[in-house]
């Protein structure tokens, strides 16, 4: 850490007041991914793509490897785990999917419509005695 | 007995303190002396016994001044006193400023540009630094609140990223980079509020 000290007032023989910070020595390119027009992008675009030899090359890992290698390693390995794991539990893929899925259907009639209702009776249902 | 300088006027400006001076550009720039040419309002020896301001490097040459990824070469570096006189006065355009409406017409990224050139300086000599801006007819002290420090110090190595610069950047670059910043701070005074809002009373 380097210390900068600023001084708040010039007098007629020094300085005076200090307002200080702390400089890292080693700054970080802690930066937002954005760049300068010319400068090289940390987050490559869609624009980046088939650009040609004038494209940024794809950031770096620190030791050195494209991140789009090893993303696709990482890709290729959980999916090799995920159908591993699938095989296990539920068994060969192609038994499951052999005979109950390709045997024919049986052809099953169409059901029979059922029959309209009648209209209901004019007779009333109840009748009221009078005495 | 040491006596702070006579200024004509001061304003807070996203963040900084800023102490102007104005004089008469006809009679300064006749002066012979480089302090009196420069620092209108810094007593030299012939005026009066005492230390005074002296150039580190003779007049017309620039040392370099580094911290980590921040290189500066500022126009002149005094010795003043127990401190360092860190002064720009080939930037800006050139105009001149009415002490009624420098608030206005005020140039952040110069000022930014000064401070970050005052950091290099301070950082690489280990001795407190003073920075100042001469403009054509007005000189002014900055005097950086410590949000507008963090923000220069914690910025050079996005900076660096920023312009693509593997090494360092200069002060203008740090200035460009967190002039945004610095004006999407809650809080800092922006030059373009007015004089009411930001003027205060020497």
């Amino acid at each position: 850490m380097i210390h900068v000290q600023i001084a708040s007032q010039i007098t007629t023989t020094g300085v005076h007041g200090v307002r200080w910070v702390l400089l890292d020595s080693n700054p970080a390119d802690d930066g937002p991914g954005v760049a300068a027009p010319g400068g090289q992008r940390l987050i490559p675009s869609a624009d980046d793509a088939g650009a040609g030899p004038a494209a940024a090359p794809p950031p770096m890992a620190p030791a050195g490897r494209p991140i789009g290698l090893i993303k696709l390693l990482v890709i290729s390995l959980a999916l090799g785990v995920a159908l591993w794991l699938a095989q296990a539990w539920l068994g060969p893929l192609a038994q499951r999917a052999g005979p109950a899925r390709t045997a024919p259907v049986p052809h099953m009639p169409a059901p029979q419509r059922a029959a309209p209702l009648r209209p209901a009776s004019a007779v009333p249902l109840m009748t009221v005695v009078r005495r | 007995m040491s006596q702070a300088l006579d200024w004509h006027d001061q304003a807070e400006l996203l963040g900084v303190r800023v102490r102007t001076f104005f004089f008469d550009p006809a009679t300064v720039n006749a002066q012979a002396d480089f302090v009196a040419r420069h620092l209108p309002n810094l007593p030299n020896r012939r005026q009066g016994p005492g230390p005074s301001a002296h150039l580190l490097v003779p007049e017309g040459q620039r040392a370099s001044y580094r911290v980590p990824g921040l290189l500066a070469q500022p126009d002149a570096v005094l010795a003043h006193g127990n401190g360092l006189l860190c002064l720009t006065y080939k930037g800006g355009d050139g105009r001149l400023h009415a002490p009624d409406t420098w608030r206005q017409h005020w140039r952040v990224d110069v000022m930014l540009q000064c401070l970050a050139a005052g950091m290099a300086v301070a950082g690489q000599r280990q001795q407190i630094t003073a920075v100042l801006w001469r403009g054509a007819n007005l000189l002014c002290q900055f005097d950086p609140s410590p949000e507008v420090l963090e923000c220069l110090a914690s910025h050079i190595g996005a900076a660096r990223h920023y312009w693509n610069e593997p090494q360092q950047v200069s002060p203008a670059q740090l200035a460009r980079f967190c002039e945004p910043r610095l004006r999407a701070m809650p809080g800092l005074t922006m030059p373009d509020t007015g004089p009411a809002a930001a003027a205060v009373p020497v």
